[in-house]
């Protein structure tokens, strides 16, 4: 068994409850082909970079698993076909994933992330009604972050050179 | 008049806390220009091995749509 990352982006029609959807047919895959679903992050929507089968925006999630590396293909085989998916990414890691964020036991963490893991999903489904009417204006904030952040990057780019001609 | 550059040095050697990764797309876009290139480790003075590691996150972020292939600056 083998340590590994997966990050996807789903349709952007599939947010918050419609996620979980997408994501449980996931898992499903997943435990047909023994893998052991390791953590999940969902990132939210965002703006792609450029355009993939005609969308703008996706919805990002991170998982980790572990899975065996000869069924690792066949999950990805299946991932390609999937409609909802527009793009995954899956990434081979060396060591286990769980241990850099907490260095607490793993007893410990699997006692907490089945308490965790209800609470977010509650918010999440009393945000729906709101976060849907508000997805256009996050939207546009999300596009003015990143202007903002591009001036700062350029500015970084230009101090060095600046101290290379004195 | 003579000509001296000041040594460049790689910043990921320097600063053992600073990790590669593509998901950290922010970082990333330090190391590319407005264009979308990956800048030449001859200008920013990262290490050989670093720059590998850059290189491959860099691409691994560009297929996620993390970072584009290219910036239109035309459009711009």
């Amino acid at each position: 068994m083998r340590y590994y990352e997966m990050l996807l982006i789903a349709h952007p029609n599939y947010e918050l409850d419609r996620l979980d959807s997408v994501m449980d047919s996931i898992k499903k895959e997943m435990a047909r082909l023994n893998m052991n679903v390791m953590d999940i992050e969902v990132w939210g929507k965002r703006k792609l970079a450029y355009l993939i089968n005609k969308q703008r925006y996706g919805s990002y999630v991170l998982v980790y698993f572990q899975a065996d590396p000869k069924n690792v293909g066949e999950f990805h085989e299946w991932m390609e076909i999937q409609s909802v998916i527009l793009h995954q990414l899956i990434v081979k890691l060396e060591e286990n994933p769980m241990i850099d964020e907490s260095e607490a036991s793993s007893e410990n963490e699997t006692k907490k992330k089945p308490v965790e893991k209800p609470v977010e999903k509650t918010e999440e489904s009393a945000e729906v009604s709101e976060s849907e009417k508000t997805e256009e204006n996050t939207d546009s904030d999300d596009s003015n972050v990143k202007n903002a952040d591009e001036p700062a990057a350029e500015e970084n780019k230009k101090e060095p050179a600046e101290s290379e001609g004195e | 008049m003579a000509f001296t550059s000041r040594r460049k040095i790689c910043k990921y050697c320097e600063n053992k806390n600073l990790k590669i990764d593509y998901k950290d797309y922010k970082n990333l876009k330090k190391a590319i220009t407005d264009q979308g290139k990956i800048i030449p480790r001859r200008v920013t003075g990262t290490c050989a091995k670093h720059q590998r590691e850059l290189v491959k996150a860099i691409k691994r972020a560009r297929n996620i749509a993390l970072l584009p292939y290219s910036y239109d600056v035309t459009q711009n």
